[in-house]
């Protein structure tokens, strides 16, 4: 065998060719080298081959500016764009592929194609799917179940006291505690069950846990594959395992891990309901968090943005919606009943786009008691903070006396806003030109979004333009190569959704909220060229994707940081090259918006 | 003169019994053409060689599959074959001279009398670090040149697979001539004389 071969092997899209295939392609396989500086493709030149970076790194030239940049284990020239060259920017080496065998291979193996095809129209969604194809039967049986224990163990000794061991087991929500000799090796597992029995049988809570406890405890090793965990919980019947690793506890893994793993869904219809059912603050607060855990493991599962934020925003706000109601109910015990209020949303969950660890951004428009609408804010952002949804940094809350007001002082302040166009005014807007009704009286939202859609002005649209083209996405020179890490909200949402809302303004529909329907309805009004909107709500639920791929990670990992920040070594290789393709487009986006608005003349 | 560019060459990498090349014989030919920095790797060419006069049994190469061999044409079937791939090209090898040598003599039994050039990464490894101002590296093994270009990915070494390796060193090196000047095989056969004179007297007298 030819080293390129185990070289090509272990690349994607070429993962997917079965080995005659990869003959196929390596039967008329050349290798050259090309000097710094060297051109390998002209402009217009339809060359026989299609191109692999071996080593070294090429840079994409159009009409003299550098596009991309393509580098080890990348491919170009398979489509080709008559006014681009290809110049070789370090001593480069490529694997010359005859094109003919190229797309020959197209037409036998579909995934292979597809590859290709979705990367070309732009299909991001397509091609993640076409890349985890391969990888949900891996899952299946190359998992281990150490990958499944997601708590450090809670372990109490043989001589504990039934009541000591029910703390421990409450205050960190298990439903089991391992029983461990002084080695942290399991001698037993004390469960909820077990507990019942001590709930009949016993006599006094100073008991020790010995008595009740199963025993001995059934275990298995980490890096067994998780089918067998299945197949032991089935045998015995039993809804917990020990894990351990030499014989010592790692944690504890119950049916519901593994039957999550083969069907994630089920999970969050069980925890849906109990977040419906709970009666009171503390109740809804259990069901919440077990929700966004299970919405985490959904996320690393693959489930996709847009699908998953309608969830999520449906979740959150029932969770606000009850909230208020519960407040509500407990304040007119000593304020009376309440005049008119709506609680509206900002930001990403007005624009009903939150990812999981999104914050409170709420406002009060009222029809003028003060002083009871302040205190009602401050209770609601209170008792959410304690639920889960924590308060927001920027105080962007009801609690604030500065976004609690009545509805007239509110057209005021838009009145100034869009008038008065300082950097902090522009901010404001981009916050408060997302504004979504979630509680109470709809009719004094309304009055606002009308009296918005009347005072904007078309210098504040250029302002508020200006504000979506400053932070340009990493592309050009100083692109993504050079980078370790990059801001994918700073340097490619907020670029979007802020072009996106300014575009909405104009064309008088703000009052659509979300980013995707407002791009659909740019559509529908032929503002934007259909190939550009096409690409930018695919390339827009990519980062989404991506940031609540890496929101989830740090949830269930436990780890503090931002989920903005993507560094380029941890992902994957594919989604570094669709990354690369959104920023592109990103740049189309801001490029429409600069002419649009005419921006380069200066504001 | 010949451009560099437009020269043949063809890498070449044998498996024999053994290192003596009066008794050892040839187990395995690999090669691989290339056509100035081009390495032609479709038009590889790999075949094991059945010993005539070694019993199989008691030959210990690792990856070489006894029954294979068994199986294999002996060289005088497959001479014609080699010797038309070979014809004209410039043999480049690593430790070059020894397969050369192996090559000559199992050729001369069939009536072929080889007269192809050669050139040994090794010496052209010293000749560019002489000219490019490098310190060489200390163990020049297949495997550390390899490394040194980044191209050392891991495979199965058999004859065919370290001919290609080489290849892909010559590229390299090729490359890095034709970069500091050096456009012809003339001039580079030259410069691989003076980095020889380099080795022997010591790079303190130049």
């Amino acid at each position: 065998m030819l080293p390129p071969k185990e070289f090509i092997k272990r690349i994607r899209p070429f993962s997917f060719l079965r080995d005659n295939e990869i003959d196929l392609l390596l039967n008329e396989l050349e290798v050259e080298a090309f000097e710094e500086g060297e051109m390998i493709l002209k402009k217009g030149e339809r060359s026989d081959y299609v191109y692999l970076v071996f080593s070294g790194r090429v840079g994409i030239y159009e009409n003299g500016e550098l596009v991309d940049q393509i580098s080890k284990g990348e491919i170009f020239g398979l489509f080709q764009t008559h006014d681009r060259e290809a110049i070789a920017e370090e001593d480069t080496i490529c694997y010359l592929i005859k094109r003919r065998s190229f797309e020959e291979l197209m037409e036998r193996n579909r995934k292979f194609a597809e590859f290709f095809k979705s990367f070309e129209e732009r299909k991001f969604r397509r091609i993640a799917e076409i890349s985890r194809e391969e990888s949900i039967t891996e899952r299946l049986f190359l998992a281990r179940v150490g990958e499944l224990v997601s708590k450090k163990p809670v372990v109490c000794y043989p001589h504990t006291s039934i009541k000591d061991a029910a703390i421990r087991m409450e205050m960190s929500g298990v439903g089991s505690i391992v029983v461990v000799n002084g080695d942290m090796r399991p001698v037993g597992i004390l469960t909820s069950k077990d507990l019942r029995g001590f709930i009949i049988h016993g006599k006094t809570p100073e008991e020790k846990v010995s008595a009740y406890m199963s025993s001995p405890a059934v275990t298995i090793e980490a890096d067994a594959p998780v089918f067998e965990a299945h197949l032991e919980l089935l045998k015995r019947g039993i809804n917990h395992l020990v894990v351990t690793k030499n014989g010592r506890v790692e944690g504890v893994i119950t049916a519901n891990d593994v039957l999550m793993l083969f069907e994630p869904t089920t999970s969050l219809v069980v925890l849906y309901r109990k977040l419906k059912k709970s009666r009171n603050i503390d109740e809804m607060r259990s069901a919440f968090t077990s929700l966004k855990i299970s919405i985490a493991n959904l996320v690393l599962k693959g489930m996709h943005f847009y699908d998953l934020s309608a969830l999520l925003t449906d979740i959150y706000d029932y969770v606000v919606e009850k909230t208020i109601e519960i407040i509500v109910s407990e304040m007119e015990k000593d304020y009376g009943k309440l005049s008119d209020f709506v609680w509206v949303h900002m930001g990403s969950s007005a624009r009903k786009e939150q990812v999981i660890a999104t914050d409170q951004d709420n406002a009060i428009i009222h029809s003028g008691d003060n002083e009871a609408m302040l205190e009602l804010g401050k209770r609601v952002c209170e008792t959410l903070d304690y639920i889960g949804i924590p308060k927001c940094p920027g105080n962007y809350m009801a609690s604030n006396p500065k976004w609690n007001m009545d509805v007239e002082k509110w057209k005021k302040m838009f009145h100034e806003w869009f008038m008065n166009l300082t950097s902090e005014n522009v901010r404001y807007l981009s916050v408060f030109l997302d504004l979504r009704p979630i509680y109470g009286e709809e009719k004094l939202y309304r009055e606002l979004m009308e009296e918005i859609k009347q005072s904007f002005t078309s210098q504040s649209l250029r302002f508020l333009a200006y504000d979506a083209t400053m932070f340009e996405p990493p592309v050009g020179l100083f692109g993504l190569r050079r980078l370790r890490e990059v801001d994918i909200k700073m340097r490619g949402i907020y670029p979007t959704t802020n072009g996106v809302r300014v575009l909405a303004l104009e064309s008088g529909f703000i009052d659509i909220t979300n980013t995707k329907e407002r791009l659909e309805k740019l559509g529908e009004i032929k503002l934007i060229e259909e190939d550009l909107l096409n690409s930018l709500k695919e390339g827009y639920e990519f980062l989404q994707d991506l940031r609540l791929k890496n929101h989830s990670k740090g949830l269930l990992e436990g780890k503090e940081g931002s989920a903005n920040i993507v560094k380029l070594s941890e992902i994957d290789k594919i989604d570094a090259l669709v990354l690369k393709e959104t920023f592109k487009i990103i740049s189309r986006f801001q490029k429409f918006l600069k002419g649009h608005y005419g921006i380069e003349r200066g504001l | 003169m010949m451009n560099i560019r437009e020269a043949n060459f063809i890498s070449i990498d044998l498996e024999t019994t053994g290192l003596n090349q009066k008794k050892d014989e040839i187990l395995a030919i690999g090669a691989v053409p290339i056509l100035g920095t081009r390495i032609m790797a479709g038009e590889s060419y790999y075949t094991l060689v059945r010993p005539s006069k070694f019993r199989i049994d008691t030959i210990r190469i690792h990856g070489l599959n006894p029954k294979e061999l068994e199986n294999a044409p002996n060289f005088s079937e497959i001479a014609e074959e080699v010797f038309r791939l070979i014809k004209g090209r410039i043999i480049v090898g690593y430790a070059v001279e020894i397969d050369y040598n192996f090559l000559k003599r199992a050729f001369k039994i069939e009536g072929y009398k080889l007269k192809n050039q050669t050139l040994d990464v090794i010496d052209l490894e010293r000749a560019v670090c002489y000219i490019l101002g490098e310190r060489p590296i200390s163990e020049m093994t297949l495997d550390n040149l390899a490394e040194k270009y980044g191209i050392k990915t891991p495979y199965r070494h058999n004859a065919l697979a370290d001919a290609f390796i080489t290849a892909q060193i010559f590229q390299i090196q090729l490359l890095r001539s034709i970069k500091y000047g050096i456009k012809t095989i003339d001039k580079l056969f030259e410069l691989i004389k003076r980095g020889e004179i380099d080795r022997q007297f010591g790079s303190h007298i130049f």
